[in-house]
């Protein structure tokens, strides 16, 4: 599941616990800054294959679940 | 001096002029090129009409490669990234976010585009979004500034990623250009020194300041707001700071605290209410020379220290 993984993703990359996050928890949230996000970005990348463009609507962990699951369709 | 950097954007010498705001004009990147470096214009915050001016400008003063800077939060970004199409410029080079959007349309009309990288995470983005180098710009630098120092960011860009690296952050000197070749960069870029150079246009208090400045002499602020900012230590940084520490000033208070603060001190000198912005280095520039003689004194230091690194070698 896009989620599961891409939570997965995050808590490791930013040393986080994965129970706090949320399809609602926005990066604010998270504390993590315009740097952080895009090496959250680069690891999704990675991790499903596909090419991101992200731009200022992708505020939340939601928003990048549904970012990825358009591209993989 | 031959490296992968003056290979890719034809140039004499392995150094960039930085593309500061309100300071990166037409007078002082035609003498940088004519000096054999890459002088870049900094479209900044302008409108399209006053960039292309100064690009046409530089065309007169050099027949050499120079670059365009653009600053991604312009208001005129979109405008300017068709500008240096139309005005078919050789070198784009980018600060202030991921240029992602405009990078196919640029690499289409041949530009080579060097994005500002202040993380291995943009560098790598970048990369992949057809960039053919990046600057990696350590928080020793003036203006807009990340977290990472020049130090540990450059041998960590250039691990990261394939395409060549320029140094940018604290280098002033010779020495730093060989520290920086050291870490694994390519090229620099310097911003503090060519401040100074008598094709420098800024006003003369400017020039003064960073002449007199010494090693401690500039601090960080704007922190709170997301976007740290080095410069000299003056009565209008030092109220910036204090309205900073003053939790009952809000975010946008605080903006509007420093807002024309930088052409305040480019355009007038102005002293109370001018943010100088300066780079950390700023204690090893201390006199007023030509873009050629600059450049030249910097290769004769570069290659002083290159050559004396093997007293070091058993």
């Amino acid at each position: 599941m896009t989620f599961k993984k891409i939570a997965a993703l995050i808590a490791e990359n930013k040393d986080m616990d994965i129970s706090d996050i949320t399809m609602e928890t926005s990066f604010d949230d998270m504390e993590l800054d315009s740097l952080d996000v895009i090496e959250v970005v680069m690891s999704i990348e990675e991790a499903f294959g596909i090419t991101m463009e992200i731009d200022d609507s992708i505020k939340t962990v939601g928003d990048l679940v549904n970012l990825v699951e358009s591209l993989a369709k | 001096m031959k490296t992968e950097i003056t290979e890719l954007l034809g140039i004499e010498y392995p150094v960039l002029q930085g593309g500061m705001a309100w300071v990166a004009n037409a007078s002082l990147a035609g003498a940088v090129s004519n000096a054999g470096g890459l002088g870049i214009i900094a479209a900044a915050n302008a409108p399209v009409d006053v960039v292309c001016d100064e690009i046409r400008k530089t065309k007169e003063l050099t027949s050499k490669p120079f670059g365009v800077n653009i600053m991604l939060l312009s208001p005129f970004a979109d405008d300017i990234a068709k500008l240096v199409i139309a005005e078919d410029i050789k070198v784009v080079t980018t600060g202030a976010g991921l240029p992602t959007k405009y990078m196919k349309e640029w690499i289409q009309a041949g530009i080579t585009v060097i994005p500002v990288a202040p993380s291995c995470g943009v560098a790598r983005m970048v990369q992949r979004s057809g960039a053919s180098a990046v600057i990696a710009e350590g928080g020793e630098a003036g203006g807009h500034i990340g977290e990472l120092n020049t130090m540990a960011l450059i041998p960590q860009v250039c691990d990261a990623v394939h395409i060549p690296v320029i140094a940018a952050g604290g280098i002033a000197d010779g020495r730093g250009i060989a520290a920086a070749f050291m870490l694994g960069a390519s090229g620099v870029q310097m911003g503090t020194r060519f401040l100074v150079a008598k094709e420098c246009t800024i006003h003369r208090t400017y020039k003064d300041k960073i002449l007199a400045s010494k090693d401690i002499d500039t601090m960080t602020t704007g922190k709170r707001l997301g976007h740290p900012v080095r410069a000299l230590k003056t009565p209008f940084t030092r109220a910036f700071q204090k309205n900073e520490n003053d939790s009952a000033r809000t975010i946008e208070e605080l903006e509007a605290f420093g807002a024309g603060a930088l052409r305040k001190a480019v355009i007038s000198g102005d002293e109370k209410e001018g943010c100088f912005m300066a780079g950390q280095c700023c204690g090893l520039v201390n006199k007023e020379q030509t873009a050629d003689e600059i450049i030249r004194e910097l290769m004769i230091q570069t290659e002083e220290a290159l050559i004396g690194g093997s007293k070091w070698v058993k």
